[in-house]
């Protein structure tokens, strides 16, 4: 019996392992926002976030009767979306999405580029341009509310590894904004 | 890029911001903010990001991207064992049993992969002798009368769906017996429809919905509006006139400003699938004589129109739109036959047109039924077919009948049932194929 055994996602995953689909779905509908979030602001356009999001859940089920609880759901989920993610980009490598910290030049940036009228948009445009280790951490963070252990624990390094990177984060956001401000 | 190392008040600021210090620290630090002009300063400029990150807008996912993800993960999932060969042979069998007269359950048949739950009480099952056509009819019945709950519902979770359907998978088996009460042996299942009615009237709430407040609850209120409606039709003393007009004030209400209804949390924006059922109830109430819904319905045949393409099929969400393939969506177009009242003598001609277009399509898919097996495309397809009275379509007609019967469960706890293997079957369950089925064969007599 594992910590985790009574958390109600790791109920679901052991009900979906016996074939029970609905248990599944209830995974589906608690982290399919979450999965679509992480995706879009690590710069996929709406539509491949949700193939990207659709395609993680899909592998979640497939991996299924591998998990074991001996993390939180959420963690494997992640790490298998990140992975997902890695992947993609390694098989579009040029334009569409890069994780190098290009803008992304798709049709949904125009919003962005209208956008940067103002600050809130200009912050959104700033964290798109942020490194891809760097961003990943903020958008765990700030718009999956995971605390850095979790962090770490998905990215598999070391909790000072995501210390460092949120505070250079958050750093290059801030001279982002003000060097902005300041033309 | 700006300098790139952070100082030690820098990585403070930000475990501060992110809620990531001890209780002892937090004291600490903000004591010396009170203090520190210089780290105040710092942190206020580190906190605007801070704010400005949290305000960023989300984006939502919606049910169709659920609906999306359950769809692959169905394909992906394979019986563990064929059943195929071993229906077909029994299938045999049971079709000779059944002219000696007897179909009886038999518990020692390996349950279907993912609905295992037998009819509460496994009496003997008497069939009527019959066509083909008659017999598969008899023995739907027959099992959704046994899968029927003691208070008259059929409960989504015993039967693989979720429960927030219960209200929706109600209204679906009480439409297959209603639509079916010219069978012989019909006074048998009076008794049925009478509880399943009772169950829908009961769940009703004061503002007229049916069932509990979920996101996707127009279902569950469309269908059990027109199953009502079906009922009233037949046995006016079951249903109370106050409770069908609450149902229908409901749905007139949650009607959308461009005239289709959608799911809760869209925004106001509608689709298909949820608004072919509203549509149906309105028609219906209007045909009944309720007064006061042509503004409704105009305003969504104008939604219906624009949602039409060039060839008479409705998209999605919007023109063209096909989320879960064409199909579907090209039965669901035989919506258009509930507007022949609507439409003046003008639209007639031009409807017509529409209906030669429609019928090319609806011969693709009734030639291939099983291509892309989905009960709810049944329902809508064998809709349209009985609207078609060429000797052409009743061809058709017999191909989908066909699908239909040979796709029947023909022998174990479940005889007479559908698995729900279609692309809808992870939501409905065994209750959702089974009424589809049956609603489906029973239009195509």
């Amino acid at each position: 019996m594992s910590e985790y055994s009574n958390d109600e996602d790791v109920k679901w995953m052991l009900e979906a392992q016996k074939g029970d689909q609905i248990a599944f779905r209830k995974i589906v509908e608690k982290y399919q926002s979450s999965l679509l979030n992480f995706f879009y602001y690590m710069n996929a356009s709406r539509s491949e976030s949700e193939d990207l999001a659709q395609e993680s859940l899909l592998k979640l089920y497939l991996y299924r009767e591998k998990y074991t609880p001996t993390a939180k759901l959420s963690t494997f989920l992640f790490r298998i979306a990140r992975n997902t993610a890695i992947d993609y980009i390694r098989k579009k490598k040029a334009v569409s999405m890069s994780f190098e910290g290009d803008l992304l030049e798709s049709p949904d940036n125009k919003e962005y580029r209208t956008a940067e009228k103002d600050w809130q948009g200009s912050l959104e445009i700033a964290l798109k341009k942020l490194p891809e280790k760097l961003r990943s951490v903020v958008v765990m963070s700030y718009f999956e509310g995971l605390k850095q252990q979790e962090i770490a624990d998905i990215l598999e390094v070391p909790l000072g590894t995501v210390k460092s990177r949120m505070s250079f984060a958050m750093k290059q956001l801030k001279d982002l904004m003000e060097n902005n401000n300041a033309k | 890029m700006q300098n790139e190392i952070t100082s030690p008040d820098e990585d403070l600021i930000v475990s501060y911001l992110l809620d990531e210090m001890t209780p002892e620290e937090k004291n600490a630090f903000q004591s010396r903010i009170e203090t520190d002009k210089e780290l105040k300063s710092l942190f206020l400029r580190y906190q605007s990001v801070d704010s400005g990150l949290r305000k960023i807008e989300k984006q939502t996912s919606s049910e169709i991207l659920t609906q999306r993800i359950m769809q692959d993960i169905n394909k992906t999932t394979k019986p563990k064992k064929s059943y195929i060969p071993y229906i077909k042979a029994a299938g045999w069998a049971a079709l000779l049993f059944v002219a000696f007269g007897k179909f009886f359950f038999s518990t020692s048949e390996q349950p279907s992969q993912a609905n295992t739950v037998a009819p509460k009480n496994n009496i003997p099952v008497v069939v009527s002798q019959g066509n083909k056509l008659e017999i598969a009819e008899s023995g739907a019945l027959e099992w959704l009368h046994q899968a029927q709950a003691a208070n008259g519902s059929w409960v989504g979770q015993d039967w693989g769906a979720d429960s927030q359907y219960t209200i929706g998978l109600t209204g679906l088996s009480l439409l297959a017996f209603v639509n079916a009460e010219h069978k012989t042996n019909f006074a048998a299942y009076l008794k049925t429809v009478e509880k399943a009615t009772q169950f829908i009237l009961e769940s009703q709430n004061a503002d007229g919905s049916f069932g509990p407040s979920i996101n996707n609850r127009l279902y569950n209120q469309g269908i059990a509006t027109v199953a009502l409606f079906k009922v009233i039709e037949n046995y006016p003393n079951l249903v109370p006139i106050d409770s069908l007009k609450r149902a229908i004030d409901f749905i007139s209400l949650s009607q959308n400003k461009s005239g289709g209804w959608g799911y809760a949390n869209d925004n106001g924006n509608s689709n298909t699938a949820i608004s072919i059922w509203q549509i149906h109830s309105l028609i219906l109430a209007k045909q009944y004589g309720f007064n006061g819904l042509e503004d409704s319905i105009k305003a969504n045949l104008a939604w219906v129109k624009g949602m039409t393409d060039k060839n008479g099929v409705m998209g999605y969400r919007k023109p063209s739109d096909y989320p879960f393939g064409q199909s579907g969506l090209v039965a669901m177009s035989g919506i258009f036959w509930l507007y022949e009242e609507q439409l003046s003598n003008s639209s007639i001609d031009e409807m017509f047109e529409f209906k030669l277009k429609f019928q090319e399509d609806l011969e693709k898919i009734a030639m291939a039924p099983e291509k892309n097996l989905n009960y709810y495309q049944f329902y809508f397809l064998t809709f349209s077919l009985k609207k078609l009275k060429e000797k052409h379509q009743f061809q058709l007609a017999q191909k989908v009948e066909d699908i239909l019967i040979t796709k029947q469960t023909q022998n174990g706890p479940q005889l007479g049932s559908w698995e729900p293997n279609d692309a809808w079957g992870h939501t409905g369950g065994r209750v959702y194929s089974t009424a589809m089925a049956t609603i489906s064969l029973v239009a195509l007599k």
